[in-house]
């Protein structure tokens, strides 16, 4: 009887999570096999009937001394995915740090969180005018000051860390959402026993407040690495086509231009497929490092 | 509480299923099995805005008058046109009748995108048009539907600004230009340019290159050879004109690349740039009275003796995969060889009000209304003229590619990443291994 009702329990479970499980067999699973499919393909993306088995010549290609993925693309998006984590990492545990001593925490909060929920679009559009050289506000306080302005996303040298200042900056809010809520977790039992035993707040940050946030920073930079690393729109907005040549080009925007403004839907894919390896290869990496922490392992 | 979980387990699977069902809704377009339904045809353009307000009399009008065929136009920006083109044609869910830019040729062609045209289709484009706008309509030598724009490139020139410098007349010669261009250039203390004397728009490929081959071309050669199968720009013409744009940004460059030339022209702030003939009527448009200050001449070769310039083509086409092929060459045969108005097609029409720019469709040229226009617009009639000597824009199945290298390679250039003989060099080999493909 009991088995009976078990079994029964388990068909109302999965019907409960078949709408789910169809979403994602429909909209992720399927989607993600074929796009792996299309990697080994020629296809021009108009006909499914034209598409035809090509084996590793996109691989091949896209490794080759004549294309530009490898370098400047790879090398280009790793710089901007770890450039982005650091600013945006370091000033969230800062400015959670600071928030966590305030009156209004939930309005700082708030503040810091605004840019997390506007479109991409419109503040790639608010930094483009910023970083104008000829009246953009950035330059206009450096020629204020007597120096003569930069030309930010024409000069290949400046082009890339001027994005990921603007990257970086767009991450500090969620990071400090996330951030605040593992500080708001660590029992303040710790804090008083370690004010009680002598340490200060620089002591007490470092003893117990990082090691303790060990699973939350784990997930901050997990899921802001794989952000970065997929980053496409910001480059799109601020500099089109990942210019000046492919000084700010990224993987996702050459995946994007391979599949939609050349036709190169394999090329594209063997591209994304090379990218999900990257990324699961440093998630493992991030696992490793990080995987022992948090406060049960000190309960 | 059994019955509970039984009644909850099966309202839940009875609503997916309705989900499911309503989910795969027949989207056919307007085959209907009794056949008297009117049969709707979706028109695919990039004509957004001003635009799409300019063409839509002409389509009511068709639709007024053949309420069995319907037509129903989805624009979109042009950035999105290629890609709606792809995915919707991936989905089964194609527009009927498009409107292509002929560099995507090799593209459609290799998936087969557009319907051969019928015979009588193109008798009357070649018979009815210049060579270059046929070649523009046509993949491997087959016409596929009817040049629509065909926009050749010139130099447009704020007659204001010249005179201010001293000069009455646009230059001939490109040392001209570059002399022209210091003369004119205006910059502040800080050497912000407030006046710019000559500048190439940028932004993207097509903006870059485009000018590039027309510049190219007034120096003699094409950018590929006739085959497709070789660059020429370690020719002579080819790095005349590289070198030439390394005069103009860059270090050694006579402007700033930082300042927006398109935005500058338009504010009266740019004495001289490149553009094509439709950007006459954006201009008009947006400058109003200033727009008197505008003019445009021929592209300027090295040494004043050459004409030469590039002609791209936007071209109707079918979808080979509509249900209602006969139906969409009905309408475009209406659209663009009928005499509606003025003594000129819809489409004839349709390019004056919303380009300021001509079709070039024979009897639209000998209308009355076409003749006035060329006489009294001769900004206008700068750019039809150069539709004799135009050669058109090339289009390989990687057209797109060889575009995007070149694009890129002046760009770095110009940011002074590599030098010009790199330039030269790079943009060669990568684009010849890119014609190899």
């Amino acid at each position: 009887m009991k088995r009976f009702g078990l079994k029964r329990e388990t068909a109302v479970a999965y019907a409960f999570l078949s709408p789910v499980l169809l979403f994602y067999a429909v909209f992720l699973v399927i989607p993600v096999l074929f796009s792996v499919v299309i990697g080994f393909t020629d296809w021009g993306g108009f006909d499914l009937a034209s598409m035809h088995f090509v084996g590793l010549k996109n691989f091949r290609q896209i490794f080759s001394g004549q294309s530009a993925f490898v370098h400047p693309i790879l090398t280009n998006t790793f710089a901007f995915a770890f450039g982005t984590v650091a600013i945006s990492f370091c000033a969230a545990l800062a400015v959670s740090f600071l928030i966590s001593r305030l009156r209004f925490e939930g309005l700082w909060r708030t503040l810091y969180f605004l840019p997390t929920v506007t479109t991409i679009v419109a503040i790639g559009n608010v930094w483009l005018y910023l970083y104008n050289p000829t009246n953009g506000l950035i330059n206009g306080i450096i020629t204020g000051l007597g120096f003569r302005s930069v030309n930010f996303l024409d000069d290949p040298a400046h082009a890339l860390p001027a994005i990921i200042v603007v990257g970086g900056w767009l991450g500090i809010g969620s990071s400090v959402l996330l951030l605040s809520a593992g500080m708001k977790a660590i029992p303040e039992d710790f804090y008083e026993a370690a004010s009680l035993e002598g340490a200060g707040a620089g002591r007490q940050y470092f003893a117990i407040t990082l090691p303790l946030l060990r699973p939350t920073i784990l997930f901050v930079l997990i899921t802001s690495l794989i952000g970065g690393l997929q980053s496409f729109t910001l480059t799109l907005v601020m500099t089109k086509n990942g210019g000046p040549g492919n000084a700010t080009n990224v993987a996702a925007l050459e995946m994007y231009n391979q599949a939609f403004s050349f036709g190169n839907w394999g090329v594209a894919s063997a591209m994304a497929f090379v990218l999900f390896v990257i990324i699961f290869i440093i998630t493992i990496i991030q696992l490793l490092v990080f995987r022992r922490g948090g406060v049960e392992s000190y309960s | 509480m059994r019955l509970g979980t039984k009644s909850c387990a099966g309202i839940l699977i009875l609503a997916l299923a309705m989900g499911l069902a309503a989910c795969s809704g027949n989207k056919g377009g307007g085959d209907a099995p009794s056949g008297k339904k009117p049969v709707t045809l979706t028109l695919l353009t990039h004509y957004v805005g001003t635009n799409e307000t300019a063409l839509q009399p002409y389509i009511d009008q068709w639709n007024k008058e053949n309420p069995d065929i319907q037509i129903k136009p989805t624009p979109v920006d042009f950035g999105e046109l290629l890609k709606t083109i792809m995915t919707k044609q991936t989905a089964g869910q194609g527009a009927d009748i498009m409107q292509v830019y002929t560099l995507w040729g090799g593209q459609l062609a290799k998936s087969n995108v557009l319907a051969e045209a019928p015979q009588a289709v193109v008798d009357d484009v070649t018979q009815n048009y210049p060579p270059a706008a046929v070649k523009g309509a046509s993949l491997n030598g087959k016409v596929f539907g009817y040049p629509t724009e065909v926009q050749t490139y010139g130099l447009f020139y704020n007659k204001k600004l010249l005179k201010d410098a001293g000069y009455d007349q646009p230059p001939k010669t490109w040392d001209e230009l570059l002399e022209m261009a210091r003369k004119i250039e205006k910059k502040d203390a800080s050497g912000k340019v407030q006046v710019q004397g000559f500048g190439f728009q940028r932004g993207y490929a097509g903006i870059v290159d485009q000018p590039f081959m027309a510049m190219m071309a007034a120096a003699g050669s094409s950018l590929l050879s006739d085959d497709y199968k070789s660059s020429n720009l370690d020719s002579d013409a080819g790095k005349k004109t590289v070198e030439f744009y390394s005069k103009i940004y860059g270090k050694n460059g006579i402007t700033d690349i930082s300042f927006d030339t398109t935005k500058g022209f338009g504010a009266g702030q740019v004495g001289m740039t490149i553009g094509a003939g439709w950007w006459a009527g954006s201009l008009k448009t947006l400058m109003k009275d200033r727009f008197a200050d505008i003019g445009a001449a021929p592209m300027p070769s090295p040494d004043g003796t050459t004409n030469g310039t590039i002609a791209y083509t936007w071209a109707w086409g079918v979808n080979s995969k509509s249900k209602h092929q006969e139906e969409a060459w009905k309408f475009l045969q209406w659209m663009n060889s009928a005499v509606v108005k003025d003594g000129m097609t819809p489409e004839g029409n349709f390019l004056l009000e919303a380009f300021n720019t001509i079709s070039t469709r024979k009897s639209d040229l000998e209308s009355d209304k076409m003749k006035a226009k060329l006489q009294s617009d001769p900004i206008i009639k700068t750019f039809t003229d150069a539709l004799e000597y135009a050669s058109e824009e090339q289009s390989p199945p990687t057209g797109s590619e060889v575009q995007d290298i070149l694009y890129k390679q002046l760009e770095s250039m110009w940011t002074g990443q590599q030098s010009v003989s790199d330039t030269i060099a790079q943009a060669d080999s990568q684009i010849e291994a890119k014609l190899r493909e």
